[in-house]
């Protein structure tokens, strides 16, 4: 990897912030392309059991992840704040992937919060990249590396 | 076949050419870019070697000069100056001209090309242009300029029978017809229409007389009247003048006729030509005529993202329009719902054109093949001859671009397994030369392209004992024929033990089956020891639009492809009765079924009313048990996308017109998965 890109991932100025199992987890603003609620999907079967299915995003068929299953969640249960992310860990239309979370928490910029190396060590299933760990008002927020995060669904 | 490729050339030619007129104006800016008086001796050279190889001899010399006057430039020995270029121009001129004409004994014309070729070679050898022409070849060139474009005249008179106007005929468009072939003078002849009293307007009176100067051929001109042949009576008369409507006595002989309601004849018009006064006309420059020309363009070049664009707005609209009609329907008013079918059927017109503009024929890839078998027989010392049936067949382009390394990998295999060398045939009796047949024909809505050699054929039982010690199957499992043949197209699977340069380097047929998966086709391969080896390939016709039969599986909806379906069977309990290893009888016969419900996994809603659809399967059918028939639709197929690409039953999603997703079923890959069970891979 060049010095570039390394410089590349640290560089984002604000994140999104969600909840699943009640942690705070956070991708990078500009990869999130929409939020929608959570309706509709269409189930495509004999795939992997996060998989839910497909979603018709403006005539474009999107996959739906749900993160809940890929982080080893029990009990999950679909309420009203149930929400898909839409993100693309490349920019391009054909990686968008829809996640499914708890529900989304807030925006905000991380432009004086000093970003931590992320010591999570709880058990977060599939989900084992992150860039790093924002410390703020009390709580820990994970910034889930979304390029690892893409290729695990993908193999 | 050898005009096709003439045709090509001129074609591509052109666009060489306009390469080189675009080259020349930017050289006329800057004299001294090596870049681009490259560009245009590579243009040039594109143009000489071509008119060679494809008979045009007299372009093919003529660009030789000029050319050579660029290698001097290019090798520093001839300075550019404006005059050079003007005579390049000009020179540019003469070969558009000679494109247009051909390779001509016309002695006018050879000289005024040896004048051209002079005044070039002057260039080249002084180093300075002449641009004075040789006059008296000057003359001589330019005092017949008519027969340089290679136009004739004719006399053409038209006589409709009375009733021509009853059948919608407009004998004015043949009229427009004659005149768009070139320069025309046109006569009517009405002195028989009657008076008030009497006149049927619905009878035609008149005829009509055409002199026209055409570089087209009689043929030609026959064909404007192809569809009134019958309602006519028409005569061509060629005329010994080559442009008689250059001649200024035309007028009167012309006026006359019109005033008299006489018609004119051949012999009054070859007179004509005794007291001609070509001089008196300024004669048209020939070449002129040839740009003018070239606004005729009979095809052209569009950037295949163009097309892609095309077809992908297309598909959207056919969504789109689904919705209309659902809306139309739901409303129930009369008119939005007859506004409905006819954009319904416009945007079916505008699918399949768009859909044709982006079929190309096979042909374009089959010089590669041949080329690969002639260069690989003469390194294996083999002698194949390899016949093309089919070439015409016409397909998508996404799917020839997909087909090109599968087809070469299988061509490469024949070669290099399939046939024998020469003595190992005449000792088996055959002739010494193998023969390789490539042939390409439509069944239905798809396309089947098999490649058949007659060498040494392929053993069953090596076949399967080879699966065997891979570990591909057990020992003990029976299969037919035709699975046995199959086993070739599983992974790891290569017959030859010794890895060839040519074929076998690990890659197999496993990655060629995948391949054409990948582009919803099947493969598959027959063989008879010591007769030879035959693969077949069946593909769709286009990727991204089928009509499908929509079907319920629990709730989701799911689309089958109809032209993979052979019918649709009501079932009810009662059959299940008997029903055994998912082996189902109907209509006294039985077939194999797949319970989608199970394949998908989802809870089965009822037992009562379920549908059996019943699909073809390489030479089997096999029936697929849903919830519910909805009824036919048109789908836009999309890609499940980089996510779900090993999702293998389903071959992409369709958007209705309500919004929701349905899946397409790739029934061939069902079956195979749901069959290959038995494998142990």
């Amino acid at each position: 990897m060049s010095i570039n890109n390394l410089g590349m991932k640290e560089q984002f100025t604000s994140i999104i912030s969600f909840y699943i199992n009640k942690e705070v987890f956070a991708f990078d603003t500009l990869k999130v392309r929409n939020i929608l609620e959570y309706d509709n999907i269409t189930h495509v079967p004999n795939t992997k059991d996060y998989l839910l299915g497909v979603i018709n995003l403006h005539g474009n068929i999107i996959p739906i992840a749900d993160f809940r299953v890929m982080m080893g969640m029990e009990n999950i249960e679909n309420t009203q704040d149930t929400s898909i992310i839409v993100v693309s860990n490349d920019g391009k239309t054909e990686s968008l992937i829809g996640i499914v979370v708890d529900s989304v928490k807030e925006v905000f910029d991380t432009e004086d919060i000093n970003v931590q190396d992320s010591v999570f060590h709880g058990n977060a299933g599939l989900i084992s990249a992150f860039e790093g760990s924002i410390h703020k008002n009390g709580e820990f927020i994970h910034i889930i590396d979304l390029d690892e995060t893409v290729q695990e669904i993908e193999n | 076949m050898i005009d096709k490729f003439k045709a090509k050339f001129v074609e591509e030619s052109l666009d060489n050419i306009n390469d080189l007129e675009e080259a020349l104006f930017l050289l006329e800016n800057d004299m001294n870019n090596r870049e681009i008086i490259e560009r245009i001796f590579r243009a040039m050279h594109s143009l000489k070697g071509g008119g060679a190889m494809f008979g045009f001899n007299h372009l093919s010399e003529f660009t030789h000069h000029l050319e050579t006057v660029f290698d001097l430039i290019r090798n520093d020995k001839l300075a550019v100056d404006n005059d050079i270029i003007s005579l390049t121009f000009e020179a540019i001129d003469q070969i558009k001209h000679l494109l247009q004409v051909g390779d001509v004994d016309d002695a006018d014309e050879k000289a005024h090309q040896l004048a051209f070729i002079q005044r070039i070679e002057k260039v080249s050898n002084t180093g300075g242009v002449n641009t004075e022409a040789p006059k008296t070849q000057s003359a001589v060139a330019e005092s017949k300029p008519a027969e340089e474009d290679g136009s004739k005249s004719f006399l053409i008179h038209i006589k409709p029978n009375d009733d021509i106007l009853k059948n919608g005929t407009n004998p004015f468009y043949l009229l427009d017809d004659l005149h768009a072939m070139g320069s025309a003078q046109v006569l009517a002849f009405a002195k028989e229409v009657p008076g008030l009293d009497q006149f049927q307007p619905i009878s035609n009176y008149c005829q009509w007389q055409v002199i026209l100067n055409t570089s087209e051929s009689v043929n030609e001109i026959k064909d404007v009247f192809i569809f009134v042949e019958d309602e006519c009576e028409i005569s061509i008369e060629p005329l010994n003048s080559s442009n008689i409507l250059n001649n200024t006595n035309l007028k009167n002989l012309v006026d006359t006729a019109i005033s008299e309601q006489k018609l004119i004849t051949k012999a009054q018009l070859d007179s004509l030509e005794g007291s001609s006064s070509a001089e008196d006309n300024a004669p048209k420059d020939p070449r002129k005529r040839t740009q003018l020309k070239e606004h005729k363009i009979s095809s052209m070049r569009v950037s295949s993202v163009k097309i892609d664009e095309l077809v992908n707005l297309v598909s959207e609209l056919v969504t789109i329009q689904a919705q209309l009609n659902l809306y139309a329907e739901k409303s129930g008013e009369n008119d939005i719902v007859n506004l409905a079918e006819n954009i319904q059927k416009l945007t079916r017109q505008l699918r399949d054109n768009a859909f044709e503009i982006s079929l190309i024929p096979l042909q374009s890839e089959l010089m590669r093949f041949q080329r690969l078998v002639r260069d690989l027989s003469k390194e294996l010392d083999k002698e194949i001859d390899f016949v093309i049936e089919g070439g015409d067949i016409e397909l998508d382009k996404n799917i020839i671009e997909h087909l090109t390394d599968p087809l070469l990998h299988i061509i490469r295999n024949s070669v290099d397994h399939g046939i024998e060398m020469p003595d190992e045939r005449i000792k088996n009796g055959k002739s010494p030369k193998g023969t390789i047949i490539f042939k390409a024909y439509y069944s239905g809505a798809s396309v089947i392209v098999k490649v058949i050699d007659d060498g040494k054929g392929i053993d069953p039982d090596f076949i399967r004992e080879k699966a065997i010690k891979k570990g591909l199957i057990d020992n003990k499992t029976e299969l037919s024929r035709k699975e046995v043949f199959d086993l070739v197209f599983l992974s790891g699977f290569s017959t030859k033990d010794q890895v060839s340069d040519v074929s076998g380097r690990g890659v197999g047929m496993d990655v060629v089956k995948k391949k054409i998966g990948e582009i919803r086709g099947e493969v598959s391969l027959d063989s008879e020891m010591g007769k030879g080896t035959t693969l077949t390939l069946e593909l769709p016709m286009t990727l991204s639009i089928i009509d499908g039969l929509l079907v319920k599986v629990a709730s989701n909806q799911y689309v089958i492809p109809i032209a993979n379906i052979e019918k649709i069977h009501a079932i009810d309990d009662i059959n299940f009765g008997s029903t055994f290893s998912h082996v189902i009888t109907i209509d006294d016969n039985q077939y194999p079924y797949i319970d989608l419900r199970e394949t998908f996994q989802e809870e089965a809603v009822s037992k009562g009313t379920e549908q059996l659809i019943l699909v073809k399967f390489e030479d089997k059918k096999v029936g697929l048990l849903v919830d519910q028939v909805i009824g036919e639709y048109q789908t836009v197929v999309k890609a499940l996308g980089r996510f779900l690409k090993k999702q293998e039953n389903i071959s992409g999603a369709s958007i209705m017109g309500d919004g929701t997703i349905s899946m397409v079923i790739d029934t061939n890959r069902l079956i195979h998965n749901n069959a290959t069970n038995k494998y142990k891979k």
